[in-house]
């Protein structure tokens, strides 16, 4: 058995030894990474802050001289100095910038997270499938489909569209602001009623804001479709009728006002 | 179901590459045979910790889904550890609920191997080891003994 460990061992380790290569990069820094994220994480806490760390310095480097690690070997498991991840990150961002944090290849079809961290969309997708959490591998940072931004490089389309069928297509760019809803229908169908709502509230505000007094009218007229709809899906009738009073009450407030300020404008 | 499936070959054979060019000092891990979903690795005791001129046999297997999954890895030589049990099962929360997909084989050999030297003695599979813990003596002596019965080697406890 110990043979055989051995053996393994100076197998792997021999071409470890030689190799300062130049892509001697992520998994040095990882393995750094780790090192203190598992510290932290032997006391039950979270290993975040440590990446962070990381990324920040990473993020701040951007240029490169590959000479720089070589004395990174001598270090082994003792406290890395903060300098030498330095170096190694250096090289790190040299020769992977542009990799996708979850398939460690190339990015296709890139999309970015609000903090920063650069995914494949079919990577991520999946990811924030298999994760309830729906955080940020890098960072743990909150993520949602809705706020990954897609990046559009020049002549992009050469890179491999959609591998899988079952991930939908990615989320359009900020500014056009409209859910995708082609594939996603199956998706989104369980929040239907949250969705519905934050939808008809939303019109609701603008509208109001457009017109004045009526809004408050059409307003609820929406809604109460709505949640009509709704109650012949689902058999949930009671916080859709809160909701619903809660709706016809606002109304009312609205509409007292508008007629109040009528008023005052009538009698000026 | 082999989209998936080669994907996750590409991955691991991008692991396997980083892991060959990288230097990982007291660790190694290498498939086993033609088959990329299963690995055997080596662990060795970090220096300054009572598992010093220890080394551990590893084994894991990679899910069809890895890296959303995270594998499951075991120490196949027998280890005397706070977290780890008789049959090699390792406690360690990033081989479960704190997985991320930015982790790869190198960090996880090298997250058990520091685990190795600071142990989670709150939430013990090995309640004996966890016990002991603090007294460091004690614990090398019942650990160079159990490491003796597992592989044969004599470890001083100087």
């Amino acid at each position: 058995m110990s043979d055989d460990v051995e053996n393994n061992h100076e197998q792997n380790s021999v071409p470890n030894d030689q190799s300062l290569n130049t892509t001697d990069d992520i998994s040095t820094v990882r393995r750094r990474n780790l090192n203190r994220v598992n510290e932290s994480s032997d006391k039950n806490e979270q290993p975040q802050p440590m990446i962070e760390e990381i990324d920040e310095t990473t993020s701040t480097t951007t240029t490169t001289s590959t000479t720089t690690t070589n004395n990174n070997n001598n270090n082994k498991n003792t406290n890395p100095e903060t300098k030498e991840q330095e170096n190694t990150e250096e090289e790190k961002e040299s020769n992977n910038q542009f990799e996708c944090n979850i398939c460690f290849d190339d990015v296709s079809e890139p999309v970015v997270t609000q903090c920063g961290h650069l995914f494949c969309w079919s990577c991520i997708f999946q990811w924030l499938q298999y994760n309830a959490s729906q955080q940020c591998p890098v960072c743990k940072a909150p993520v949602t489909e809705e706020k990954l931004i897609p990046i559009y490089g020049r002549g992009s389309n050469a890179t491999d569209p959609r591998k899988n069928r079952s991930i939908p297509q990615r989320p359009p760019g900020r500014p056009e602001q409209v859910r995708p809803n082609q594939n996603n229908s199956n998706r989104t169908y369980p929040d239907v009623f949250g969705a519905n709502q934050w939808n008809t509230q939303f019109g609701n505000v603008s509208i109001s804001a457009g017109f004045g007094l009526f809004p408050g009218l059409f307003g609820l007229h929406f809604y109460q479709q709505n949640n009509n709809n709704n109650n012949s899906i689902n058999n949930n009738g009671r916080p859709q009728n809160s909701a619903d009073f809660e709706s016809l009450l606002l109304s009312r407030i609205f509409f007292a006002i508008g007629i109040i300020i009528l008023f005052f404008i009538l009698v000026n | 179901m082999s989209k998936t499936d080669s994907s996750v070959t590409k991955r691991l054979q991008s692991e396997l590459m980083a892991l060959m060019m990288a230097s990982s000092p007291g660790i190694s891990a290498f498939p086993d045979g033609d088959n990329m979903f299963n690995w055997t690795g080596t662990i060795q005791g970090a220096a300054g910790t009572v598992y010093e001129g220890m080394e551990f046999k590893m084994s894991l297997k990679f899910p069809t889904d890895y890296p959303f999954k995270p594998p499951t890895v075991k120490f196949e030589t027998s280890c005397f550890h706070p977290n780890v049990d008789p049959q090699g099962t390792i406690c360690l929360d990033i081989l479960k609920e704190k997985w991320s997909p930015i982790y790869n084989v190198r960090t996880l050999l090298l997250s058990i191997q520091s685990l190795l030297g600071e142990p989670n003695n709150d939430s013990p599979l090995n309640t004996y080891a966890a016990s002991i813990w603090e007294n460091q003596e004690e614990y090398k002596k019942v650990l160079v003994k159990k490491y003796h019965e597992a592989t044969g080697i004599t470890i001083s406890t100087a």
